[in-house]
């Protein structure tokens, strides 16, 4: 039996507890970053009115702010929603006035309103800046909200843009 | 019982070793589409993570078992995780 078994040294084998245990709180951070995301990007479809239905997240980020940050989240429009987009235009979304996770003023967005957007030169767009997206995405969304065929609505502290033609929903906060 | 819980512990530390595998690979993936945007913070300790774990990954090429089924899992689960967070 003795043969058998190897045999461990008392060093050896408190490193391999301590590595054991460094690679488990490792996971552990991992696992607690990535629930962190879950969370986050299940509140911001929250701050969606429930008829824009979103599909996938393209950019979820922000400043890092603790009270008030700033940020955006791009996410893909569902097919669905698209098509309703493209049946009933401005129509679809006249009913569309309040986040799906609340019912107070904080919620509530202003009236939909079809592109273009005038949009401040000096600041762009609100939020989308500290979300920091590639040229690329940006360029999207600044075209598809200069130009008609879109769809906006504000509201206090943010701006909710609804852009069929490239496929994407994009909601800027700031404050 | 002792066997059990060696068996649970080695698919254990597969899984921790899928999972670390498959969100390095995702966060790397970000540079074509979307993905896990590069945190400097959580893409280190992923990093040290995979360090610390060759030993666990040497094990794992010499030997099928619970623990490379373990691994299998582990980038099952980022797998789905990340197709929940970008494609649904």
């Amino acid at each position: 039996m003795a043969v058998l078994l190897p045999r461990v040294s008392p060093w050896r084998r408190t490193l391999r507890v301590l590595q054991f245990l460094a690679v488990l709180w490792c996971s552990l951070m991992l696992g607690l970053y990535l629930s962190y995301k879950v969370v986050e990007r299940q509140w911001m479809i929250r701050s969606l009115p429930a008829a824009i239905e979103p599909r996938g997240v393209v950019l979820l980020a922000d400043d890092g702010g603790f009270r008030e940050s700033c940020g955006a989240a791009v996410f893909r429009l569902s097919g669905d929603t698209a098509q309703r987009l493209q049946e009933h235009g401005l129509q679809y979304l006249e009913q569309a006035l309040q986040a799906r996770r609340n019912n107070d003023r904080y919620g509530h967005f202003e009236q939909w309103q079809q592109t273009p957007l005038d949009i401040d030169v000096d600041e762009g767009l609100i939020g989308l800046s500290c979300a920091e997206p590639d040229k690329d995405l940006q360029r999207r969304i600044y075209q598809a909200a200069g130009r008609p065929g879109s769809f906006y609505a504000k509201k206090d502290d943010g701006l909710l843009l609804v852009l069929p033609s490239e496929g994407l929903i994009m909601f800027g906060y700031s404050g | 019982m002792a066997t059990l819980m060696q068996r649970s512990g080695q698919g254990f530390i597969g899984l921790m070793c899928g999972a670390t595998l498959g969100y390095c690979v995702e966060v790397l993936l970000g540079l074509v589409i979307a993905s896990w945007p590069f945190n400097p913070l959580f893409t280190s300790l992923a990093v040290i993570s995979m360090v610390l774990q060759a030993s666990y990954w040497q094990r794992m090429y010499r030997e099928p078992g619970l623990m490379r089924q373990g691994m299998v899992g582990g980038l099952m689960l980022m797998g789905a995780l990340w197709l929940f967070y970008f494609h649904v």
